[in-house]
Order: structure tokens, then C-alpha cells, then sequence
């Protein structure tokens, strides 16, 4: 990975002194679906809101799969609130359950995505 | 929702909620589309932007109302046969705006006295509540009589239109709609919030609920279904603005 440094990054990891490979990593660490949908700390939350409202700005460039989206975020919902109405109070098992679907997500969008290459051959 | 007393306006909770928001009262919100309603632009050619919003929420209306008939009316109406003279006299001689206006308002209106209609309403007021009236126009009440519906009718109509959460969710989701009520109500919020700049000084409450709203938007992003993110997004509003004003509780239920 590459990326350009600004200087005012650069300086306000200079002044809390870190690196800023530190500070993407504790960012990378909380950009997570999984972590957004099941913990009730907003702190927690704010890497993922950031995620979200770069995506959903118009300025966004990406594209997304968008009924896979649909169907893996109602996937997802619904787990996670199953998990919580058998085991109340246990983060840790709706965590892992909707990380699965994450996976099964990411699979999908790539066979998605090799589809649409070799439809064209 | 049926009103017992006719002359009585029920406002629903949403655009009780878009006026709060932009902090502008009902009357000042609902006059100013009265206003814009004028017989003048029902017969100039061409788009004059508001005011031909306004009067396409009326023909929406009057579509939603009688599906499939013109909101013209019927041939033999001698108040259609004289907007039509006027609207030549209008276009032939190159009149202007204002002189036009006030002649089409003229022979309608006369025309209106000389034979009193159904709908022409009986009192030039609607009212909120009993301290806030709304004025209707002349212009006003001679459509409600040409078009054949009550002054409230139209009002109630133009209200069940104005959604902020339909319309944040919208944008959201990048799902357009042809809504020129909404488009007539930020246009002329907007403007009133120009003449009223001081208006534009959030409260550290208000720049909170707003911040709130952001956050609760882009939380809503996994839900794709306008219709069930658009609920959401009403309840959070309504939410807030029944905190604010928790009289209007009894009134919601």
C-alpha cells in the first residue's frame, strides 16, 4: 500500500506521536459491517460511518453489486437479531455469525464480477 | 381525516415537521402557496418557475381527484368561455404581465359574483386554529370554483405531499421523483430563508439534530427499500419534533 501523507495528517500524528501506519490500522481495525451492526458503542461505529458516507456520496466512483448488497445486508439484519433474541447480551456470537455472511458476500460479489467477464467472451 | 368545522385545516404531522424544520410557520407556508396560485398563469403560455408548481399540484389533484378528465372544464361554462377570450386578448395583444393579470382576475371574479357557484368558498378565510387564519386569494377561490374543489381539498393535498424523509431518502437511494410540490415548498422555503437570514443561525440544539439526522441517514444505508427507510427516517423526525413540541402529542395520536 501507498498512499500520500497530507501534511496535516502527517502532523497530527507527529504531535500525538504516532505513526501513521498506526492510526490507519486502528482505523482499518473498526471499518467492519460485522462490528457496526452488533455494538451498541457509537465510538466504535464511526470507522464504518466513515465507509458509509463515502460510498454514498455522489462524488463515489466504485461501483456496487447492489442487489447483492440488498440481499446480504437483509442476511445480515436478520442473523444478527436472531442471535441476540436466542443469546441476549452476547456480542461476541452475532459478531461471528455475520462475519460468515460477510464471507459468503465477498464470494458472491467476486463470482459476480468473473460472471460478467466471461459473459463477454 | 374529516374536519367538522370546513373552515378548519388539519395539518399533518410530516409537514408540520418540514415547516419546523426549516423554521417556518405554517401559515407562512401554506400563504405562500396560496399566493402563487394565480387564474393569470392557468392561461400564460410557456413556464414561469413557482407558479406553474403550484398549479401542477392543483391539476395532480384534480387528476387524482377525476382520473382521465381535463382540468379543463366542461364547454358550456361560461367562466372557462371567458378565460379562454382573455387568454387570446392576453396573447394577440402582448399585454403585460401585471394589466393581464389583473384583467383575468377581473372578469373572473365578476364573472363568479354574477353567477355564484358551489365552491367559490363563503368566507375568504381557512383556518390553523382559531387565532391563525390563511387568506384566500380571489384568484384562489375563483379556481377552486373554475376547477370545481374546496379551498381545503387542495391545501390538504399539497400537505400529504411534503415529505423531508421521503424526499432525504430519495436522494439517498438516487430513486428521483417528479414531486414539483416538493420542489414549490424548498424553492420558496429557501427564498424565505434568504429574506430571513437570521433564520440561519442554528441553536447548538438544532446543529445537534442535524448532525443526528446525517449519522441516522448513513445508518439507515443497509436498508434498500425506499418505502421501509423512508419510515424510519419519518419516525425519527417526527420523533424529535414531538420531543420539542410534546402538546402536539395529544393532536398526533
Amino acid at each position: 500500500m501507498n498512499i500520500n501523507v497530507s501534511n496535516e495528517f502527517a502532523q497530527m500524528c507527529h504531535y500525538s506521536q504516532q505513526t501513521p501506519e498506526e492510526v490507519l490500522q486502528a482505523f482499518a481495525d473498526q471499518v467492519s459491517y460485522p462490528l457496526f451492526f452488533t455494538t451498541k458503542d457509537r465510538n466504535k461505529k464511526l470507522a464504518t460511518y466513515f465507509f458509509i458516507q463515502l460510498v454514498q456520496s455522489p462524488e463515489f466512483t466504485g461501483q456496487i453489486n447492489e442487489s447483492l448488497e440488498e440481499h446480504y445486508f437483509m442476511q445480515m439484519a436478520t442473523a444478527i437479531n436472531e442471535s441476540f433474541a436466542q443469546f441476549p447480551g452476547d456480542g461476541e456470537r452475532a459478531i461471528a455469525i455475520a462475519r460468515k455472511i460477510m464471507e459468503q458476500w465477498a464470494k458472491s460479489a467476486i463470482a459476480e464480477r468473473s460472471r460478467y467477464l466471461t459473459d463477454d467472451l | 381525516m374529516t374536519n367538522e368545522n370546513p373552515n378548519l385545516l388539519t395539518v399533518p404531522l410530516e409537514f408540520k415537521v418540514a415547516c419546523f424544520t426549516y423554521k417556518i410557520s405554517l401559515q407562512e407556508a401554506l400563504q405562500i402557496f396560496i399566493n402563487y396560485c394565480t387564474l393569470y398563469h392557468t392561461l400564460k403560455p410557456g413556464y414561469s418557475r413557482l407558479y406553474n408548481e403550484a398549479l401542477e399540484t392543483i391539476f395532480r389533484y384534480l387528476e387524482l381527484k377525476r382520473p382521465g378528465t381535463e382540468p379543463v372544464v366542461d364547454q358550456g361554462n361560461e367562466i372557462q368561455g371567458c378565460l379562454l377570450a382573455i387568454l387570446e386578448e392576453v396573447v394577440e395583444n402582448g399585454a403585460n404581465e401585471r394589466s393581464a393579470k389583473k384583467e383575468v382576475a377581473k372578469q373572473v371574479n365578476r364573472l363568479i359574483k354574477s353567477t355564484p357557484g358551489t365552491y367559490y368558498p363563503k368566507s375568504r378565510k381557512l383556518y390553523l386554529d382559531e387565532e391563525t387564519p390563511l387568506e384566500l386569494s380571489k384568484d384562489f377561490c375563483a379556481m377552486c370554483e373554475l376547477y370545481e374543489c374546496h379551498p381545503a381539498e387542495i391545501l390538504d393535498y399539497y400537505m400529504s405531499k411534503i415529505s423531508l424523509a421521503e424526499m432525504d431518502t430519495r436522494w439517498d437511494l438516487r430513486i428521483e421523483e417528479d414531486n414539483c410540490s416538493m420542489y414549490f415548498f424548498m424553492a420558496t422555503v429557501f427564498n424565505y430563508l434568504q429574506q430571513h437570514k437570521e433564520l440561519l443561525n442554528l441553536t447548538d440544539e438544532e446543529d445537534q439534530f442535524q448532525q443526528d439526522v446525517e449519522e441516522y441517514r448513513l445508518y439507515l444505508y443497509h436498508i434498500k427499500n425506499l418505502a421501509h427507510r423512508t419510515r424510519l427516517l419519518k419516525e425519527f423526525y417526527e420523533d424529535h419534533y414531538l420531543r420539542i413540541n410534546p402538546n402536539e402529542l395529544y393532536y398526533a395520536n
